[in-house]
């Protein structure tokens, strides 16, 4: 008897509940005799969300960023509706003003409240199908959000609806490419990873190693929240250990009491693109890891004002490969919103850039791009654009760069990387394998999140297995030794050098310059620092060639070898400590990357870049007197080998005396194959013990 | 000529002195060798009774099961008679059974030596060979028994055998094609036809397949030809020949386990499944049924159920490379990398080559 009470009051309490959402209760007095007081203050709380609402929609119809008013406005308005949480008015704002947050996925909660309390279609406002459709599309109810926009096409009027078509055209659009998309998943895992709060947090940066992740929030911090209890955005850092993301750490010297955001970080870890705000107006800065310490930022492409930081906004950037570029993300596009440019240095010394260029019509589109990352490969873009084919909202594409330069077509990474909410940023592993994202999609710990995309690899057909006796008198049946292959993906063919400059005695970290000569055309392909604290280093190098590296620092002997990266489709990881040797008579150091013609004296063209460090060195070093000799290996005649050496020596030192080094400092010595460092029975020692070196005999 | 028949003469004349000189003592002495003779036959034929008797005891024992005996007899009637033959043959092959290899070719080889002519010996020698991964002696044996005997079928059948178990497939199906030659047997056909379906001449093994069943309708031979058909994407007469091949052998797992990829490959998966199901009860400890479930499992998403599939065909199998491989896949479905990456490994170095691309993209 008990129970059935239980029962009736559950179903009653049931009832009571949709009626109560059922129902519009208008603000008006006669609806709440008993707390005008309260019925006072709402009203005054919808007006207040009123102007921030009106403000918000017009910059969204008229394509400009609404900064926080959609936020603003959902403040004011969920304090009215919880004093009448039944209006289908407020409902149809509150869903209308979610649509545009990172909260969106509760946009949701409040149309669908709103559809059921109106009888027929023709009582409806108007506006309700559209957002309704808006956050059917989020939910994943493509063909019932394209039914519903068609609704509010056809009850709306010709006049009322013309600010609407371009987005019913668009959102229409999306919701066919989501239906097309969602019919392909991508093979990924998508994880939301460890570090996010209940905040926005956004914009992961990663080293091409994997294991070190710069990122922003406006998690509560100790600067003042504002008048919506909202944190200002700060920057900060987490290592990787044992595979999770453990601690969070703020970099405090870049953080203040506005918002910082992290842009890009280059490939090392070593410089961060960061975007400040002063006076208004956001421009690209630079801040650089001294040790363990993060210089204070420095404005990147030149001062305020001139050809790349216009008057408009610079925000998010991402450093080019090649460290001659800059790509990022200016609301001062050629379409006058927010779109990729990028500016070439001009002069290093001068930090002089070229004027900003679209990365071109492939790329941007009439409506927003959100951000910009630039593969270690320097061949593949990723970015976030509103544009294309995307489901909802930002979507993430990746376009290629063809022989010209030119940025080919952008394609949509798919789902579920990309989903009907804002989904923004890349930033990646240099094999590919591992990519960070951003997304305020639901499920998410609240705002934006950032997740962790793992790519499946390639496709990885199972092997089923049969036997036949194909040998009738052999009582073992052999089995089918048929393996399905694999399909490829697309993999990154880069390689990933890393590794430490460490002093040769004490082993205690070196700050180094690092040159990256690409052997092939002789020409630097990228310059780097040693971290001062660490002594690390790391850069991501395509495959498949032969470089030069250069390893110099104050007083020390520099060093230098060249090193072959085999070409593969696959992720290749070369980890190698290098040991610099402080400046001291009897130092002595072998020069890799000075190259002859098997069996002559004449010093190829692609060993100037060496000799001319070496030139660089004696200039540091006036007192420097040193012997440079020729050694080879045991391969032919003594006599040969004596005379072929003392001929590189001397070629050696002729080339120097050229350059202006002062004769008397120079010595040149051939040994012939008498001071070998390798064994001359392998082909590599051979080619170890072939070589130049000069030896430091006097200072 | 004529000398030697001066010489025959003078023999007879000297004789005849001696005879005459001592001829008493002569007689005497004839006597007595005579009847030593008769007695040393009488030993003789005792000795030879006994050898032969040892002999049928060996055999009795051999008949019996009870091997360390025969070899006990045999050995007995060797030491009697020591040019025995078919005791040393019939001790090596006693030995063979006793997997006493060594000893088993020590008496092949006093066999051999004693009547180097019989193919039946070098045949059975060769048979040892083979039993101790010693081909290319075994092969020498198959030759020189071709050298003695041209028409011998089954030596060339033999040496077909050795050439596929190679890899030479030409020379095994050239050395299978002789042996049809001489006699049409249906082991020749099914083995040629296998020769075929590895060059990928399937119409050929087909042939092959159907005359090995029109002189013998065994269940492996319709096993077989379903393969090539199923290879041949001929679902329809690739599932009649399973049927037929189970009809003729309700009891064959291997067949059921075919047919039941076949259904998977036919994209029915309930009945694949209950292929497998029926493979692993007629024989539990049949590894590939257990790898296929697993399959079937993976691809409905149960990779709980596979992953015990896998785990139990790798149980029976240690070193099933196709297991791990499959093992792998499903792991890393479940986001278990490393039991993924380790699985891969280990298909990796039981020989799956390709499986280093998964290794190389997704274990680092």
């Amino acid at each position: 008897m008990i129970a059935i009470r239980y029962i009736y009051i559950l179903v009653l309490i049931f009832l009571s509940t949709d009626y109560l959402y059922a129902q519009n209760i208008d603000f008006k007095s006669s609806n709440f005799k008993s707390d005008k007081e309260g019925l006072k203050q709402a009203l005054q709380y919808i007006k207040d969300g009123d102007q921030y609402l009106e403000q918000a929609n017009k910059a969204i119809f008229s394509r400009k960023d609404p900064l926080d008013y959609f936020d603003k406005a959902i403040y004011y308005y969920l304090k009215a509706n919880k004093f009448n949480p039944s209006n289908l008015e407020l409902n149809i704002k509150l869903g209308n003003a979610y649509l545009y947050t990172n909260s969106k996925y509760k946009s949701f909660i409040f149309l669908d409240r709103a559809m059921k309390m109106y009888v027929n279609e023709k009582d409806a406002p108007v506006n309700i199908y559209f957002y309704y459709s808006m956050a059917l599309q989020l939910e994943g109810r493509y063909e019932e959000a394209i039914s519903n926009f068609r609704i509010f096409k056809k009850l709306q009027k010709d006049k009322d609806f013309k600010p609407y078509n371009d987005f019913y055209k668009k959102y229409i659009k999306e919701c066919q490419s989501a239906i097309e998309l969602s019919s392909q998943p991508k093979k990924v895992w998508i994880d939301n990873i460890r570090l996010n709060s209940s905040d926005d947090d956004w914009s992961p940066c990663l080293t091409s190693d994997g294991e070190f992740l710069i990122f922003t929030s406006n998690r509560p911090n100790e600067n003042i929240e504002d008048e919506i209890g909202r944190y200002d955005n700060d920057i900060y850092f987490s290592t990787l250990v044992d595979r999770k993301w453990n601690s969070i750490t703020p970099i405090s010297i870049l953080n203040t009491d506005k918002d910082d955001v992290s842009g890009g970080l280059s490939y090392d870890g070593q410089r961060l693109l960061i975007y400040k705000i002063e006076n208004n107006n956001a421009d690209v800065f630079e801040s650089k890891l001294n040790g363990t310490i993060w210089e204070a930022p420095e404005r990147k492409m030149g001062k305020t004002g001139n050809s790349v930081n216009t008057i408009n906004n610079e925000t998010l950037a991402s450093y080019d490969p090649a460290d001659i570029k800059i790509y990022y993300l200016t609301d001062g596009g050629y379409s006058n919103d927010w779109d990729i440019m990028f500016s070439g240095i001009m002069n290093k010394e001068r930090n002089i850039w070229g004027k900003g260029q679209s990365a071109g019509h492939e790329v941007n589109t009439k409506y927003h791009e959100g951000s910009v990352y630039m593969h270690p490969d320097g061949k593949t873009m990723y970015f976030s654009s509103q544009g294309h084919n995307s489901m909802g909202g930002y979507d993430i594409f990746v376009s290629y760069v063809d022989e010209l330069g030119h940025w080919g077509p952008a394609i949509n990474l798919g789902f579920p990387i990309n989903s009907p909410y804002d989904d923004l940023f890349y930033s990646s592993t240099a094999n590919g394998k591992y990519a960070y994202i951003c997304s305020n999609r639901n499920g998410g710990k609240g705002g934006m999140d950032i997740y962790k995309v793992t790519y499946l690899g390639s496709d990885k057909p199972q092997s089923i297995d049969s036997e036949e006796q194909l040998i009738a008198s052999i009582a073992n049946p052999i089995k089918d030794s048929f393996i399905a292959e694999p399909i490829d993906l697309n993999v990154k063919n880069l390689t990933v050098f890393k590794g430490r400059v460490l002093d040769i005695i004490s082993e205690d970290p070196v700050d180094a310059k690092i040159v990256i000569t690409d052997n092939s055309t002789g020409k630097e392909y990228i310059q780097l620092r040693s971290n001062s604290s660490s002594g690390k280093f790391l850069i991501s190098l395509p495959s498949g060639k032969n470089y030069g590296i250069a390893v110099s620092s104050e007083k020390y002997l520099f060093h230098s070898e060249n090193f072959d990266i085999p070409k593969g489709n696959t992720y290749n990881l070369i980890e190698k400590d290098i040991s610099l040797m402080y400046i001291d008579i009897g130092s002595k150091i072998a020069l890799r990357n000075v190259f002859f013609d098997i069996g002559k004296s004449l010093v190829k063209e692609d060993s100037y870049a060496e000799l001319d460090r070496l030139v660089l060195l004696m200039n540091q070093f006036p007192n420097l007197s040193v012997e440079l000799s020729g050694h080879t290996d045991n391969t032919g005649s003594e006599l040969l080998n004596n005379r072929l050496s003392q001929r590189r020596a001397e070629a050696v030192v002729e080339y120097l005396i050229e350059k202006g080094i002062d004769k008397s400092k120079l010595t040149a010595k051939g040994y012939g194959s008498t001071n070998p460092i390798d064994s001359n029975k392998t082909i590599d020692g051979r080619k170890n013990n072939r070589r130049t070196e000069f030896e430091i005999i006097g200072n | 000529m004529k000398n030697l028949f001066r010489i025959l003469i003078l023999f007879i004349l000297i004789s005849n002195i001696c005879v005459s000189q001592n001829l008493d003592t002569l007689l005497e002495n004839n006597e007595k060798e005579f009847t030593d003779s008769i007695l040393d036959f009488n030993e003789n034929q005792e000795k030879l009774k006994l050898s032969r008797d040892y002999y049928n005891k060996g055999v009795y024992f051999v008949e019996l099961g009870s091997y360390t005996d025969a070899v006990n007899n045999f050995t007995a009637a060797i030491e009697i008679d020591s040019l025995f033959i078919s005791a040393y043959f019939n001790r090596a092959i006693v030995y063979s059974q006793l997997s006493n290899y060594k000893n088993s070719l020590l008496d092949f080889a006093t066999v051999i030596s004693l009547d180097s002519a019989n193919t039946l010996y070098l045949y059975k020698r060769a048979e040892i060979y083979r039993s101790i991964n010693n081909d290319s002696l075994a092969l020498a044996d198959y030759q020189l028994i071709i050298s003695i005997d041209n028409n011998h079928h089954k030596a060339y059948y033999e040496m077909a055998i050795i050439m596929l178990l190679q890899g030479n497939i030409d020379k095994a199906m050239a050395s299978y094609s002789k042996s049809l030659e001489l006699k049409p047997t249906a082991n020749a056909y099914n083995d040629r036809a296998g020769c075929y379906r590895k060059v990928k001449m399937y119409e050929e093994a087909i042939k092959d397949y159907k005359a090995a069943i029109l002189l013998d309708e065994r269940s492996i031979f319709y096993n077989n030809l379903a393969a090539i058909y199923r290879i041949n994407e001929d679902f329809e007469k690739a599932l009649a020949n399973y049927n037929l091949s189970i009809e003729k052998d309700p009891e064959y797992e291997i067949a059921y386990n075919n047919r039941g990829r076949l259904y998977f490959e036919m994209q029915d998966l309930s009945a694949a499944v209950a292929d497998f199901n029926k493979a692993i009860k007629l024989d539990p400890d049949y590894a590939p049924p257990y790898n296929n479930r697993g399959i079937v499992f993976h691809k409905e998403k149960d990779y709980v159920s596979a992953i015990n599939d896998f785990d139990k065909a790798i149980e029976l199998d240690i070193n099933y490379s196709k297991a791990y491989l499959n093992r792998g896949i499903t792991k890393q479905m479940i986001r278990d990398e490393e039991g993924a990456c380790e699985d891969w490994e280990k298909a990796y170095n039981l020989g799956i080559k390709l499986v280093k691309k998964y290794i190389i993209n997704d274990c680092y």
